[in-house]
């Protein structure tokens, strides 16, 4: 083959062939959640064109095992591009989800502390305090309390993700992933 | 059946010069490119390594793409190597040739020395 070479005239591209590709690009795709959609385009314009230059000429089916499965494939572009395997946003939302339940378990320390120290004073009706946004309602006798807020850390947890969004959704944002250049 | 090929991860670190040097010779898209480097010799270079090492080489500016209408097809996607590419390229060249004298030499005077009595 020259630069000039024709497509080459083996067996036709059946629906099914395109059915198969169709799919097999989803979840090449699917396995690149970090990729930027301009690097990913170029990806998919080079591949879909050398897929279907390959089926010409040894079918579908074997041009697409020929590349291994979606998953591997993605892995070897992963590696070769330095993308992550998973969204940072996902890991900002378990780091979040990690605080929020640090902080509910300090504030329940405290308001265990507090209906303690109610209930040993000899205290009549229940005690309600802030403790880092998050409202406890401490009643003695019983030893319960109950959160009458979640807001604040619920909004936090709204803005990080709307954040991590935003940056995902922006190039400029992230330094290390800029869309691959070609 | 491979015993004159090269192993996988001795490929893996020729891959990319193979790709710089057949760039070199011609513009070429990915599959033309995974049928050469089989036509010479590497058919243990798979397409599904080829492709995503493109994808490397374009985004580290080696290399950069082009469309090109074909005529009996959807239009190509060519690859021609950049003046970054061919520095790339002379600088792996010549660690290649290196490396290459400095095993050959290795090897040479590994079968020109007998073992001795203790390592046997």
């Amino acid at each position: 083959m020259n630069s000039e070479t024709p497509h080459p005239k083996g067996p036709s591209v059946t629906a099914l062939d395109k059915l198969r590709l169709s799919h097999y690009m989803g979840r090449l795709r699917d396995s690149l959640p970090t990729i930027s959609g301009k690097a990913w385009k170029e990806i998919k314009q080079g591949l879909v064109s050398d897929i279907n230059e390959a089926a010409a000429e040894i079918g579908m089916k074997r041009a697409l095992e020929e590349l291994g499965s979606p998953a591997e494939l993605a892995g070897r572009y992963r590696e070769a591009l330095g993308l992550w395997a998973h969204p940072l946003y996902l890991r900002g939302v378990a780091v979040t989800g990690c605080l929020l339940a640090f902080v509910t378990g300090i504030a329940a320390s405290f308001g265990w502390g507090m209906a303690t120290a109610l209930e040993q004073a000899g205290a009549a009706g229940p005690a309600e305090a802030d403790f880092l946004g998050l409202g406890l309602t401490a009643v003695p006798g019983t030893l319960t309390f109950t959160f009458r807020s979640f807001v604040v850390p619920l909004l936090l947890l709204v803005v990080f993700v709307a954040a991590s969004r935003l940056w995902r959704l922006i190039p400029a944002l992230r330094p290390n992933q800029v869309p691959a250049r070609a | 059946m491979f015993e004159d090929q090269p192993d996988s991860q001795l490929l893996k670190g020729t891959l990319p010069l193979a790709i710089l040097a057949l760039l070199k010779a011609g513009d070429s898209y990915g599959y033309k490119m995974v049928d050469d480097l089989h036509g010479v010799g590497l058919v243990q270079a798979s397409s599904g390594s080829i492709y995503p090492l493109i994808a490397r080489l374009a985004r580290e500016g080696a290399i950069e793409s082009y469309l090109k209408p074909s005529p009996s097809g959807p239009a190509r996607k060519y690859y021609r190597i950049t003046p970054q590419g061919l520095e790339q390229l002379e600088v792996s060249q010549t660690r290649w040739n290196t490396l290459c004298a400095v095993v050959a030499r290795l090897l040479d005077h590994s079968e020109s020395t007998p073992r001795s009595k203790e390592a046997k």
